[in-house]
């Protein structure tokens, strides 16, 4: 096909229209910049929130020990284990939660329980208090919709980037295609913002079917990949992410299981996660996923999650306001499973492995204090920055990146031209697998990459594994121009997968490079058991060198005290 | 086959077609129907669900699932 290209110039671009990605947009509009939002999906409903969320994870300042800034951060830091700027979390996330939740009513989230006017608090995940706001967050998508719309923000959906037009320097905007029509976009901004979310599919999944994912399938590492790509450091990427999740289906949902005082039972009848950490079932995720691991490969599984002890109100809350609304399904498979929460046990299992912006998460884009990435006008926010903290984390760090770009751009007045022979390579590279005439499906490929994944890059890892590993991820890369996309929406999945392939071999490099073992199967190396607080008090650090990817070691910095 | 249209119910007002996060629905226009293309890719959100104006649409889990 000969794609028709379309240029756009704007202040702030924004790439992804998640919640990060909106509440940027809307930041840096109301900080008086011009804004544009490209969107794979549509603004609607995409993200990992995209079709809602029932928890806000916030401290309020209640007068309670646990409640204040200070204790939220020490548990911030106890959480990603240092391995963060804490700095970064207090500027961009953590001193802005109040007025985030005040922004968020303002939206018309319900935020509080209607007939008390009060927060209800949840705690899981060892948090040291209930920092879980329960809220109405199904619909919350629609509601960022409604104000991109109400500011007449720019947005164009189902608009795929693929690629960053960047001088060596500084980055000049983002390119992509419309996954609907084919058309080529160039769009050219005074500062970008990577707001797109984190990297699934990389991993096999427990069910056989690869889009069942816990973080949605449709993140695809591109933020990882094209920042990477531009010259800009990615830290920590070794460290995936692992959950519980019923047998089969991986939803979200764990929280509000253990949240509401849930109990993780083994077939032999023993509540098995007391053994693994004093706080049993109310243990941080990437523990009650190796506690778990461990009951399966030591042959005392099936597990199973058990809340016929809560109270008929407890009951009602998880399964009419928690479970419904942090995944819209789940209480539809249960049914469909035929059991009943108050009769029955739900088995559960081990999820398949992402990287993935949850509550903890310490891998992504690296940025500083104002959001900024190691590259000149390079922003990003959400799932795909170190720190990121799920939800809350976007919606803040979102605003807090999105403000400051509009300040940015009030002392630029620059749009740079230059770079139009990357623009055309990369617009031939975009359609080369669709122009292609013939050649193989992408599924082909994609379940290869998940393949060598699972086997040698997987829960359990050590150094021979991960070399052979390597070594099977660059026969495939020189093997995808046998990918033919037969359609539009197969292009799109066919260069989804050439960036999954690349955040597979950052990932494995970077595995190799952390000889310790680390939040439990986030990081588990058989060869090195333990956690090395000495030598691995530290980030893996991955940039593109002279001979590809490269991974070296930086001593994270101690903030704590500062706040 | 997660999402499962009733066409009976569906008045073809593309609400699937235009928020499904995966791009899974095509769009007949001539008979004003939507068709679950991708199954093997849904994510089983619920957004097509949800946002049915007709309630024309409901989310049946696959074996492998159960």
């Amino acid at each position: 096909m000969k794609a028709e290209k379309k240029i756009f110039h704007t202040d702030v671009l924004v790439v992804g229209g998640g919640v990060a990605g909106c509440m940027a947009a809307i930041a840096a509009h109301d900080g008086g910049a011009e804004v544009l939002i490209l969107e794979k999906a549509a603004v609607v409903r995409s993200g990992d929130a995209g079709a809602g969320n029932d928890h806000f994870l916030a401290n309020l300042n209640s007068g309670e020990e646990w409640d204040t800034d200070e204790a939220f951060a020490r548990y911030y830091v106890r959480l990603s284990q240092g391995l963060i700027d804490v700095d970064i979390a207090r500027n961009l996330h953590l001193r802005r939660i109040g007025e985030i939740i005040e922004r968020l009513e303002s939206y018309g989230i319900e935020m509080r329980d209607r007939s008390t006017d009060t927060f209800i608090r949840t705690k899981s995940f060892g948090q040291p208090g209930p920092y879980y706001i329960n809220f109405k967050g199904k619909h919350l998508k629609p509601a960022l919709a409604t104000q991109l719309r109400k500011r007449k923000i720019p947005v164009i959906n189902r608009a795929s980037v693929t690629g960053l037009i960047c001088d060596g320097k500084q980055v000049l905007g983002a390119m992509g295609f419309n996954v609907r029509t084919g058309e080529f976009y160039e769009a050219r901004a005074k500062a970008t913002i990577l707001a797109v979310g984190d990297a699934t599919r990389l991993w096999p999944n427990p069910s056989g079917l690869a889009f069942n994912t816990w973080m949605s399938p449709f993140n695809n590492g591109v933020g990882y990949v094209t920042a990477y790509k531009a010259g800009a450091e990615l830290a920590n990427m070794e460290i995936a992410a692992v959950t519980v999740v019923p047998k089969g289906f991986s939803a979200a949902g764990l929280n509000a299981f253990t949240g509401m005082g849930g109990y993780l039972w083994n077939s032999s009848g023993e509540r098995y996660m007391q053994k693994y950490h004093p706080m049993g079932e109310g243990a941080p995720r990437n523990t009650l996923a190796l506690g778990t691991f461990r009951e399966y490969s030591e042959g005392r599984g099936p597990c199973y999650i058990d809340v016929r002890h809560l109270s008929k109100d407890a009951l009602s809350h998880l399964t009419n306001n928690l479970l419904p609304v942090d995944k819209d399904t789940l209480v539809m498979y249960i049914e469909q499973k035929g059991l009943r929460l108050d009769r029955d046990l739900l088995e559960v299992g081990v999820s398949e492995m992402q990287m993935a912006g949850f509550t903890g998460s310490v891998s992504g884009i690296v940025i500083d204090r104002t959001g900024k990435s190691t590259i000149d006008r390079l922003y990003a926010a959400g799932a795909c920055t170190v720190p990121s903290f799920a939800l809350s984390g976007a919606f803040a760090t979102g605003y807090s990146v999105g403000e400051e770009t509009a300040r940015v751009c009030r002392d630029s007045s620059r749009f740079d031209s230059g770079c139009e022979e990357q623009v055309a390579g990369e617009m031939e590279r975009v359609y080369a697998p669709y122009n292609r005439a013939q050649g193989v499906n992408y599924k082909k490929f994609e379940d290869r990459l998940r393949q060598i994944m699972g086997d040698y890059v997987g829960y359990v890892r050590n150094e021979r594994g991960i070399e052979t590993g390597i070594g099977k991820l660059e026969e495939l890369g020189q093997r995808v121009d046998e990918i033919k996309a037969e359609n539009l929406h197969e292009l799109m999945r066919t260069l989804e997968f050439q960036d999954l392939l690349l955040v597979g071999k950052i990932v494995a490099k970077s595995a190799l490079a952390r000889r310790e073992s680390r939040m439990g199967l986030s990081h588990l190396r058989a060869d090195y058991p333990s956690t090395d607080e000495g030598s691995f008090k530290d980030m893996t650090i991955v940039k593109a060198g002279p001979r590809g990817i490269e991974v070296s070691l930086r001593p994270t910095v101690d903030n704590t005290g500062r706040i | 086959m997660p999402p499962v249209i009733d066409i009976n119910k569906c008045k073809g007002c593309r609400k699937c077609y235009n928020n499904c996060p995966g791009d899974l629905f095509v769009f007949h226009p001539r008979q004003k129907l939507p068709e679950l293309r991708y199954p093997d890719e849904c994510w089983h959100c619920g957004t097509c669900r949800m946002d049915c104006p007709e309630e024309a649409i409901s989310i049946v889990f696959p074996m492998e699932m159960l």
